[in-house]
């Protein structure tokens, strides 16, 4: 949660969520590797250390200089196994020192892991499938990460840079989908449902209670409740029903629970689904789109339920003009708010776009204000 | 035989697919009168997606199931996929890897009778040129995840222009960040936001002079 503040910014962000009137629609900079690229360092320096990241987090924010928060304040690589079940080409290892990561798309998990996953208990299943499967050293790399999480909340907040979130909650359906691949695991959902919920049943329990009980006490505003591979233009409606839907709604409520702002963070088309959104609690929710939602359907349908944050597109913020990506922005504060509008990028900013095209969008937000 | 056969398929049933694909051998059916009761099925299918009745998980395994129906006859994709609609190059750009989306849409164009000739990941620029002049292509389609890869795919397109092609060849991108904007920047003629959409592409740039 956000509580009330004396900084303009961090009350612009807590109205934002409470869908109150706000003196300007907060604009939200989720730069990842986009941070690096405009600082001009190297990527495999700014996954060298979290804190490094948050640093160039920090200076990124400052040079685009309007803008009110980050989404994330620090970027570690070996969060994306942990997620998705599969391998990372690194820069300055698989990849150019400073070209951006790539996700493998190899398909580790096979479905005689259904069983192992029951039989070991997903903790240990994860564990061994990574260290062994996957990269060696991976464990290692992200329990640092997350040791680091205290310091990066010391340095964001020393700098005066406010921030939403500290970390992902999991819904089953990602994980397994990213170790199986996706086409294999729609294959796994018509064949073998049944195993397939098994397996979501068992590894569900407690699977995020870590990283909200962290984020709690280290008084982070929000958590993501991710969303991906699961989006609604992907699946047929029961499979949606049954794999996906139960899951995303249980993470919202213990994040919820635990005083954090759930931020789901949607990629891909989920405008299908938009009216099962108003099921999540009211004045609590930030639904992040990533550009292929219809982000206006969204705001008729959820814009006195919860926030809506983006979609400024990739393409767009990567080879438009500022011109172009302030005239984009201007019709979005003027459609999605004037309340329950954050102003973002449709997921991260890409690590091409030129810092004229993201300050465009900042100036856009400013200039509405008046 | 016919009715069941596509009826079974569009509702997804692999076994009951697979069962009547073997009732028909056995009873001396002829292939291809099997193989246009499958592709029947898989333009319902295709119809269901554009009438946002179903979704990308219909479209994969309504194609796994083609692809076993075919192999339950004893033949393989290239029964399916003689070019009887158009022959599609496609692959993801150079400095990209990522394939899921190119693979959906790989399946779903040979599902619906185009001959796919799948180049993989990562691919210079000169092999979609190479692959193109040696397969007769009519469509090329280039995938990106990646914004960085923009400058790969629009390499790609002028070397199609560099190599005389370009007139011959209709070029379609996709990927998660294509836009039908960047596909006029880039020069493509056209952009795939689905494999569905990329099928109704493809055979419209057959169908509209092409081939």
């Amino acid at each position: 949660m956000i509580a009330p503040s004396s900084d303009a910014r961090w009350e612009r962000l807590r109205k934002s969520v409470a869908l109150e009137p706000v003196d300007k629609i907060p604009v939200c900079l989720e730069g990842v590797a986009w941070c690096a690229r405009v600082l001009g360092m190297p990527i495999k320096e700014f996954l060298s250390d979290p804190l490094i990241a948050t640093q160039a987090n920090i200076d990124s924010f400052k040079l685009v200089g309007n803008a009110d928060c980050v989404n994330n304040p620090s970027y570690d690589l070996s969060s994306l196994p942990f997620l998705w079940m599969t391998g990372v080409k690194r820069p300055g290892f698989e990849v150019g020192d400073d070209e951006p990561w790539q996700v493998e798309e190899s398909g580790y998990m096979t479905t005689d892991d259904y069983d192992r996953i029951l039989e070991m208990g997903w903790p240990a299943f994860q564990a061994d499938f990574l260290e062994t499967r996957v990269r060696a050293g991976l464990l290692d790399e992200f329990v640092s990460f997350l040791q680091k999480g205290p310091a990066v909340i010391e340095k964001v907040t020393e700098a005066g840079v406010p921030y939403l979130c500290m970390a992902i909650v999991v819904q089953p359906f990602e994980s397994l989908c990213g170790g199986r691949t996706f086409s294999q695991f729609i294959l796994d959902l018509y064949r073998m449902p049944d195993k397939v919920d098994e397996v979501m049943q068992s590894m569900f329990v407690g699977l995020n209670d870590a990283a909200i009980a962290g984020c709690a006490a280290m008084g982070a505003p929000g958590v993501w409740v991710g969303g991906w591979r699961s989006a609604s233009k992907m699946l047929a409606q029961p499979l949606w029903d049954r794999f996906v839907w139960p899951y995303v709604k249980e993470c919202v409520r213990q994040v919820d629970e635990a005083g954090l702002i759930p931020i789901l963070h949607f990629d891909s088309d989920w405008t299908r689904d938009l009216p099962r959104l108003r099921e999540l609690p009211a004045g609590k929710c930030i639904l992040s789109l990533d550009s292929m939602t219809d982000i206006r359907q969204a705001k008729e349908i959820l814009g006195d339920h919860m926030c809506i944050m983006g979609d400024v597109p990739p393409a767009l913020l990567s080879s438009g003009t500022p011109q172009q990506v302030y005239e984009h922005c201007e019709r979005l504060v003027k459609d999605i708010g004037p309340t329950g509008y954050i102003l973002q990028s449709g997921c991260d900013i890409p690590i091409d776009a030129p810092l004229a095209n993201v300050k465009a969008m900042a100036d856009a937000a400013e200039a509405a204000a008046g | 035989m016919t009715e069941t056969l596509t009826s079974a398929l569009v509702e997804m049933r692999e076994d009951d697919v697979l069962a009547a694909v073997r009732a028909a051998r056995e009873a001396g059916a002829v292939p291809a009168d099997v193989i246009a009761a499958l592709q029947a099925g898989m333009k319902t299918i295709g119809d269901k997606y554009e009438a946002c009745e179903y979704f990308l998980s219909e479209l994969i395994m309504s194609a796994e199931i083609f692809k076993n129906a075919l192999a339950e006859l004893g033949l393989d994709q290239s029964a399916a996929d003689t070019g009887t609609r158009g022959t599609v190059v496609i692959g993801t750009v150079h400095t990209d890897i990522h394939d899921i989306g190119k693979n959906i849409v790989a399946s779903v164009l040979s599902a619906n009778g185009f001959r796919v000739v799948d180049l993989g990941v990562d691919v210079p620029v000169q092999e979609f040129v190479e692959a193109t002049q040696e397969s007769g292509a009519q469509v090329v389609g280039l995938s990106c995840l990646l914004t960085t890869a923009f400058p790969a795919m629009q390499d790609t397109i002028a070397a199609f222009a560099a190599a005389g092609l370009r007139d011959q060849v209709s070029i379609i991108i996709g990927g998660g960040p294509v836009t039908s904007d960047l596909a006029e920047q880039l020069g493509a003629d056209g952009a795939g936001t689905s494999a569905q959409e990329a099928v109704n592409l493809a055979a419209a740039a057959v169908a509209g002079g092409h081939a």
